[in-house]
């Protein structure tokens, strides 16, 4: 049994200790936000924070977050449920197309802001290395800078 | 206007495939023949059995199912099996057999022609002394939906219940009546959101097969997820393909005629519904039929190989698009003139193609002053109902390519709603750059030799450039967007490389030239 703090909750899961964080959240937990694309760690849509830090979950073991903080897609948005300034950014720019990647970026880009408030293109293209099959990445870069507007706005 | 589906997605609440919740639900993984067309010979179990949480293991006829308590855990015991295939005769391909397959349809004496010909291209070409031939060679693709194909099918004595993004769910349905034999009206399919479909999707193998998982697993729903291994080595590829064009110029440098030879494998007839004509999913728009050129002949040469073929977006302009616009920017530069001018002096009065190069010229600043390492190209499609221009500016400093700008015009009569045809606009112009730059299946030992993210590539936003869209709004009927912005990519892509270095790729991907794009 391998316990942690998921989404602001404590929770326990009986699973393999190396079954990757990504397959109990999913498989184990039912929070399906979080997604696989490819198992070893290439497409980011696996991206959850681990301890506040963007971590590809598809290949971190399951016994690597007992006793830490795990946030995901579900638990992104603030405590009131108003979203994340990334989210709203996300849905002002019209970014999603399939969508299936979004959690990911998401996750990613809320990471970049809070470790840099106001990323250039250049610290952008650096941080998001997650893949969008669709082709979002050109709005990806807007909505960024304007959740960095919005966070600065807000805070 | 904002779309409706967005709030769920950006907070993780969409239901795609795999995220489809039911009791009792088990999940399965699957490992079928990694050489195509091959069976499963034996499957032997590790001597200190399998890992935990396995529910079943489920023998089909070219692979094994695992279904366990997760997706994690069935493909853990997947790993934990020996399989063991039949891979005759299909182990003998490799990419060197079928481009010398290739080769040979296109130096050889067997082709037919497409309807649509003008005059006589054969007779004005045989007779001419000075033909100008150029060849052109296109590789296999894959989709690589983000989800990677899944499907939840639970099958009782009475029911069938589906739950799958399917781009073709009346097909789907009829085939689960068949496998189960149950009548169709018993059989459900709840469509999901789709991670991605671009034609993938439209394929029944990872219904049928999550339909005959989920008929051993006693009533319980089954979740069937493809590792992208699978996904990368299973697909339905964008058929290989290879092109020669002939051609005889006129006194002013415009082409008198055109021949071009298109050989690859049919996608009908590998689908088995074979036409009486040379399958214009290969062959349409060889040559843009739009381009006043008073002889122009398209033939297709057809092979065959073993690799399952399919619909990739743009279909045959996802190859034809490169190769009938690099020929006509061939010739442009062998007449020594301007590819705009020369585009637009064959094109007469067509007023909706005249615009959407006018513009995309204008936007792009073309003809303006450019430093030495930098060229722009462009390219024109016409599909799908619609009407299309690029402009790529690219700058290329020793073997470093960098994709500065594209500036994309589109005209699909009337844009209903001109943010969602703007980010279709984007979304082609990246699927288009990120093919033309990178991507490539190969075969060998009748195997891909792919089969991943790591060897092949997608296009990361480091390496997207800014994509400037218009749109032109010339009140003809409604035409397509989806598909309409891929075609252009490609030679805008080669003929900006050409302009910037004198050097002509005439074989995609853009990377086997010895270019590396810069991040």
């Amino acid at each position: 049994m391998i316990r942690f703090t998921l989404n602001r909750s404590e929770v326990s899961v009986d699973a393999p200790e190396d079954m990757p964080l990504l397959w109990a959240l999913r498989d184990r937990l039912n929070l399906t936000g979080t997604k696989f694309g490819c198992g070893i760690s290439q497409c980011g849509a696996c991206t959850v924070h681990l301890d506040g830090k963007a971590i590809r979950s598809c290949v971190l073991p399951l016994s690597a977050v007992a006793g830490k903080n795990v946030t995901t897609i579900e638990g992104l948005a603030r405590e009131d449920n108003s979203l994340h300034p990334v989210q709203a950014a996300w849905l002002e720019v019209q970014v999603p197309q399939c969508g299936y990647c979004q959690s990911g970026m998401i996750m990613a880009a809320a990471e970049l802001l809070e470790r840099n408030p106001d990323p250039d293109d250049a610290d952008i293209a650096e941080a998001m290395t997650n893949i969008c099959r669709c082709g979002t990445y050109t709005r990806i870069r807007k909505a960024i800078t304007r959740a960095a507007e919005l966070k600065r706005g807000s805070a | 206007m904002p779309r409706k589906d967005l709030l769920a997605k950006v907070t993780g609440q969409a239901e795609f495939g795999a995220d489809v919740r039911l009791p009792d639900q088990v999940y399965a993984s699957i490992r079928t023949s990694p050489v195509f067309g091959g069976r499963l010979k034996a499957v032997k179990r590790p001597a200190g059995g399998l890992p935990s949480g396995v529910f079943k293991v489920i023998e089909l006829e070219n692979g094994v199912a695992v279904a366990a308590a997760s997706v994690w855990e069935a493909d853990q015991a997947l790993k934990a099996l020996e399989l063991e295939f039949e891979t005759e005769p299909n182990e003998s391909w490799s990419s060197a057999s079928i481009s010398a397959t290739l080769q040979a349809a296109l130096d050889g004496e067997s082709a037919r022609p497409f309807p649509g010909a003008k005059g006589d291209a054969a007779s004005a070409i045989d007779q001419s002394t000075d033909v100008v031939t150029m060849d052109y060679a296109l590789p296999f693709l894959a989709h690589v939906c983000m989800e990677p194909m899944t499907a939840t099918v639970q099958v009782t004595d009475k029911q069938c219940r589906i739950w799958a993004p399917h781009q073709q769910q009346g097909a789907a349905r009829a085939l689960a009546a068949e496998l189960t034999g149950l009548p169709l009206e018993q059989v459900s399919l709840q469509g999901t959101f789709c991670g991605g479909g671009f034609g993938r999707k439209w394929e029944l193998d990872f219904v049928r097969q999550a339909v005959q998982i989920a008929q051993q697993t006693e009533g319980r729903p089954v979740t069937l997820v493809w590792s992208r291994e699978e996904d990368v080595q299973h697909d339905f590829y964008r058929p290989v393909v290879a092109a020669r064009s002939r051609v005889t110029l006129d006194q002013s440098g415009k082409p008198a005629a055109i021949r071009t030879r298109i050989a690859g494998p049919s996608v009908m007839t590998f689908q088995r519904r074979p036409l009486r004509i040379p399958d214009p999913i290969l062959v349409r728009g060889a040559i843009n039929p739009l381009y006043g050129i008073p002889n122009t002949l398209i033939e297709l040469a057809e092979i065959q190989t073993h690799v399952p073929i399919g619909f990739w977006r743009s279909v045959s302009l996802s190859h034809n698009g490169f190769i009938g616009e690099s020929v006509i920017d061939e010739l442009a530069s062998r007449a020594g003139q301007d590819p705009l001018r020369y585009r637009l002096d064959l094109l007469g009065e067509n007023a909706r193609a005249r615009a959407v190069l006018e513009k995309a010229a204008a936007e792009a600043g073309w003809g303006g002053q450019l430093k030495p390492t930098e060229g722009m190209g462009i390219a024109f499609s016409s599909g799908f109902g619609s009407f299309n221009a690029q402009v790529i500016k690219v700058s290329v400093e020793g073997t470093r390519l960098n994709v500065d700008r594209v500036t994309c015009v589109h005209d699909c009569g009337f844009a209903l709603d001109p943010d969602t045809v703007r980010a279709q606009m984007e979304g082609g112009v990246t699927d288009g750059l990120s093919a033309a730059l990178f991507s490539k299946v190969t075969i060998a030992d009748g195997r891909v030799e792919q089969s991943n993210f790591h060897d092949y590539r997608f296009i990361r936003l480091s390496e997207v450039p800014d994509i400037d869209v218009h749109l032109i709004s010339s009140g003809e009927p409604v035409g397509g967007v989806g598909e309409a912005a891929v075609p252009a990519v490609a030679p805008a892509l080669v003929n900006a490389i050409y302009a910037a270095t004198g050097r002509r790729i005439r074989q995609l991907p853009v990377v086997e030239s010895g270019l590396t794009v810069a991040a």
